[in-house]
């Protein structure tokens, strides 16, 4: 069952990455480069203390909102 | 509009002024935050509990020495100093809601323009990370804020007028404007349930507000003040930046049309 106490920064992270995401003027390429670029930095950062987790699940998944955000709402350059 | 604006301010300063002078009334350190930092053990001595004890007055404090100055540097470079339409009208610029995005803005190389913007990502991705981290390692709102702020920053050094990252002005507007509200909602919604001003809530019909591992459940509204934090120091950090930059266009261009004049 998914603990929400675990992953709960994650959510947060990742609804802040959109809202910022979405301010990106420029499509964001190169998807898979940046993912695999951010579970690296994660791998290093290491989770928040007392979070049980191998990585920061919270920069993957604010590297994530920031794409989402950026693919889905932003992107345009006035 | 105007009347309705005065209104909701005026409302707003009484609740706010009042809640705090209740507060000041019967004055102790909040034992919420205390309790964090004492029983898990993450400060050595009770010196560090009690700074961490005042922290949210003391970060409260910070968020309106920030506001002073970035409506400081507004009053000195932003609209007293040049009137949009007389800009517009002696440079020739587009039209948009944007004063500051000229044509023609210096760019720098293209392996910066590489490097700057994959690096913006992930410092906005680290700035959030520090933001959302903040009550259970260095760091929090002010941190994180900065952090995203120099992520703007860094790209519009790079790609000057066509920076990727772009905070218009009206989205700096609203998050300063919601950041400071819910740092001083919260403030108020604690005083209605502990009696203090600020006081840290952990829980609100059994239910977390926070929802965390056990050993830190009792970080309570803490989180949720350094993402008002953050909100705030991003947008008036980014302000302050925004003019600044904007000043320097503004002398450059004033100089190139004296050249032109001159000649």
């Amino acid at each position: 069952m998914l603990d929400i106490s675990l992953y709960y920064p994650s959510i947060l992270a990742f609804i802040i990455g959109v809202f910022i995401g979405a301010k990106y003027r420029m499509k964001i390429k190169n998807i898979f480069g940046y993912l695999v670029l951010s579970i690296v930095i994660a791998y290093f950062l290491k989770a928040f203390p007392y979070y049980n987790l191998p990585l920061s699940l919270t920069f993957v998944s604010s590297v994530i909102g920031i794409i989402l955000g950026n693919r889905v709402f932003g992107g345009k350059m006035s | 509009m105007n009347s309705k604006r005065d209104l909701v301010a005026g409302i707003s300063f009484f609740v706010f002024g009042a809640s705090i002078l209740y507060s000041l009334s019967n004055m102790h350190v909040n034992p919420g935050v205390n309790l964090v930092y004492l029983t898990h053990y993450i400060i050595p001595n009770y010196v560090c509990s009690v700074i961490f004890g005042w922290r949210a007055y003391d970060t409260f404090g910070e968020c309106l020495v920030l506001v002073v100055a970035v409506m400081v540097s507004w009053v000195v470079f932003g609209k007293s100093l040049y009137d949009n339409t007389y800009l517009k009208e002696l440079f020739k610029a587009p039209e948009t809601d944007d004063y500051i995005t000229l044509k023609g803005w210096g760019e720098y190389t293209p392996i910066i323009k590489f490097l700057a913007f994959p690096a913006s990502v992930f410092m906005v991705a680290l700035g959030i990370v520090t933001i959302l981290g903040g009550h259970i390692t260095p760091g929090g709102g002010f941190q994180g804020g900065a952090l995203i702020a120099s992520a703007l920053i860094l790209s519009v050094v790079a790609f000057g007028s066509k920076s990727p990252l772009w905070f218009d002005h009206k989205y700096l507007e609203k998050l300063e404007a919601i950041g400071a509200l819910t740092y001083l909602l919260l403030g108020v919604v604690g005083m209605f349930i502990g009696g203090y001003y600020l006081f840290i809530f952990t829980s609100f019909d059994n239910i977390p507000i926070f929802p965390a591992p056990k050993e830190i459940v009792t970080a309570g509204i803490i989180p949720y003040l350094n993402i008002a934090v953050g909100l705030k120091v991003l947008a008036g950090l980014s302000t302050a930046a925004f003019l600044l930059s904007c000043e320097k266009v503004i002398i450059e261009r004033i100089e190139k049309s004296e050249e032109i004049l001159n000649k």
